[in-house]
């Protein structure tokens, strides 16, 4: 008798194996799908020499809601979109996919940022019996002008240099999380580029990680990373803030996650090859 | 995360002291779930809350639906931390803050 136990607690031991490494699986597959969802292939537009752009992402799991997007619109004009869903893991990613998908194809029409942030507010609002939500900042260059146009749904605030300056938060106007509320109206601002500006924006993960005394990394020492070599190319800037981010979280384990993206606006003059 | 409630008058007061984050919202959550029948009006003190995440701002979404179909959900005592939060996410238009 008590061998039969045993051998129905193996059975069950071994099933929930053969199941978890199925769930795992299933994890490693979503995590590729949901990166390959992101633009990753750089330089992502060898073609334009009026912009450098760079982006990443690292889940704090293997997927995340965290995401990033950038895409042309039209010849002139750069569209660029860093969101965060409330919470983590698979319910997050599977509200992140929908709402990259809804924010891209309301872009593509050639909307306003802000029309863009109200129509997908109000289509992922027609569904969402789970009150999830996602922050979201969008903007949109013009390359002929450097004119830029952004609406920012309830996102951390973004971060401007301006040409041969520092990067400094830029406090801009805040509408509500997109999903939280039917019928919200968005408003947009308005700003122009010079050549050799950058603009930086990234999600909560950044000034949030903590290291082991639970210390937040905060806005300032972001500042600093990015303020460590300004004039560099997109893509050393987020390792600069990469880097000090990861000094200062030291052992303590990644708990959000991480995303970043960086433009750097060259103006319509053929750039210098660096 | 602590949380205390206290009922006078059909108007619940919940006391929370930590943080609002992914791993302790859901007991929040479920916390004012069970309370709602009981309740009109409902008083969150946030006095002894130090961090709220996205996990948590979702709670509040949820009961300020709830509540507002009843009567009312306000908050007390938001340190200025918080208010940041509330602020840069939008929060701070459609919550009552005192």
């Amino acid at each position: 008798m008590f061998s039969v136990i045993v051998q129905n607690q193996n059975e069950k031991y071994e099933k929930q194996q053969l199941e978890s490494s199925r769930i795992e699986t299933e994890l490693t597959m979503a995590s590729s799908i949901q990166a390959d969802m992101l633009p990753n292939i750089y330089p992502a537009f060898p073609e334009r020499s009026e912009f450098d752009i760079f982006a990443s992402m690292d889940p704090a799991k293997e997927v995340g809601g965290d995401f990033y997007d950038f895409f042309l619109v039209d010849d002139d004009h750069l569209c660029l979109i860093m969101a965060d869903v409330s919470g983590k893991g698979v319910p997050a990613a599977l509200f992140m996919m929908a709402s990259m998908i809804i924010l891209a194809n309301n872009a593509m029409l050639g909307k306003s940022p802000a029309q863009i942030l109200t129509d997908t507010n109000d289509s992922i609002c027609l569904n969402n019996r789970e009150e999830m939500f996602v922050t979201v900042w969008l903007g949109i260059l013009e390359l002929s002008t450097g004119h830029l146009v952004a609406a920012n749904a309830g996102h951390e605030y973004p971060v401007i240099r301006s040409a041969d300056g520092q990067f400094e938060l830029l406090k801009d106007k805040h509408g509500f999380v997109i999903g939280g509320m039917e019928g919200v109206k968005y408003k947009q601002y308005e700003l122009d580029l010079k050549p050799g500006s950058k603009l930086f924006v990234y999600t909560d993960g950044v000034p949030e990680a903590t290291d082991a005394k639970k210390t937040l990394f905060g806005t300032d020492r972001m500042l600093s990373a990015l303020n460590q070599d300004p004039g560099a190319m997109p893509e050393t800037i987020l390792k600069n803030v990469r880097n000090s981010v990861d000094e200062f979280v030291g052992e303590a384990e990644q708990f959000d996650d991480l995303t970043m993206l960086c433009v750097q606006y060259n103006g319509t003059v053929k750039k210098d090859k660096q | 995360m602590e949380i205390n409630k206290t009922i006078q008058n059909e108007t619940l007061t919940v006391r929370i002291t930590g943080r609002i984050d992914t791993t302790t919202a859901p007991k929040l959550g479920d916390s004012l779930t069970e309370s709602y029948d009981s309740c009109s009006e409902l008083v969150l003190d946030f006095a002894g809350v130090d961090y709220i995440s996205s996990a948590g701002l979702r709670i509040l979404l949820s009961a300020q639906k709830v509540m507002s179909k009843k009567g009312g959900m306000k908050l007390i005592n938001v340190s200025s931390d918080i208010m940041d939060i509330f602020e840069v996410t939008g929060f701070k238009d459609i919550l009552t803050i005192e």
